[in-house]
């Protein structure tokens, strides 16, 4: 099994990209179609009905809620 | 840019269910051909989803989550030597280093887009390519866990890239029909 070989190889291309070679790989790749970062942050935010409940209960409690919500991103 | 590896990944062979509608599965069913599913969800990248082994993942999906009227699942064999197996730890952690280096770099250059997982698997598989890609996944919400062990239901999905390894077997478990 060449799991780690295959990722080796993966990274090493990579590296020796260009960034005008990068940047068009991640275009095929579909960056176009991701949401802006702060907006992926702000809808996860919105959309989660028990962290928007447990904002109430203080920064404490907050993080520890944050922490146990799973989204697959 | 795309490469066709030589390198032996993981062996896989394994019964996975395919749930969609009832007439798509009708026109999987009649031109033993699917569509890749390319929609922003698709955690591990666009391709082919299967649940592996377990029926009522595929059935519970297309009820609860989907929430189809009338629905079908397609059986397959799925089988390949080129399976990048992220339940492997090791595997988990290769792939973990790769998609810090493509955030990083990404994020020197100005970006501003999020970096999903789905994007790293479509660039992985355009760099190197592979087969399929399985993961775990936990069933539902955090409150359905059982305590005080904090155990969850989980499942298997399937991403197959290569529709080659494919081997479509049945429909079962329609309804609505």
């Amino acid at each position: 099994m060449d799991v780690k070989k295959y990722f080796e190889r993966v990274s090493e291309k990579v590296d020796n990209m260009s960034d005008k070679d990068f940047l068009d790989l991640l275009k095929k790749a579909g960056i176009d179609e991701c949401p802006l970062a702060e907006e992926f942050r702000g809808s996860y935010k919105l959309k989660d009905n028990g962290l928007k409940k447990n904002l109430n209960y203080g920064v404490k409690k907050y993080k520890a809620t944050n922490n146990n919500i799973r989204v697959a991103a | 840019m795309e490469n066709n590896s030589d390198l032996e990944l993981c062996d896989y062979q394994c019964v996975c269910f395919h749930g969609h509608t009832k007439e798509v599965i009708d026109n999987i069913i009649e031109t033993k051909s699917f569509n890749d599913s390319i929609k922003d969800w698709e955690w591990l990248g666009d391709g082919v989803y299967f649940f592996e082994r377990h029926f009522n993942h595929a059935k519970n999906w297309c009820i609860k989550a989907r929430k189809y009227d009338k629905w079908s699942t397609v059986e397959a064999n799925i089988t390949t030597e080129k399976m990048l197996d992220m339940i492997d730890p090791d595997n988990f952690d290769e792939f973990k280093k790769i998609t810090s280096k493509i955030r990083n770099r990404y994020s020197q250059s100005g970006g501003i887009k999020k970096v999903t997982t789905k994007l790293i698997f479509n660039l992985v598989h355009i760099v190197e390519n592979y087969d399929a890609v399985r993961h775990s996944f936990s069933v539902g919400e955090h409150e359905e866990c059982i305590y005080p062990t904090n155990m969850v239901k989980m499942g298997i999905q399937i991403c197959v890239r290569n529709h080659d390894c494919i081997d479509i077997l049945k429909e079962v478990g329609m309804n609505g029909c």
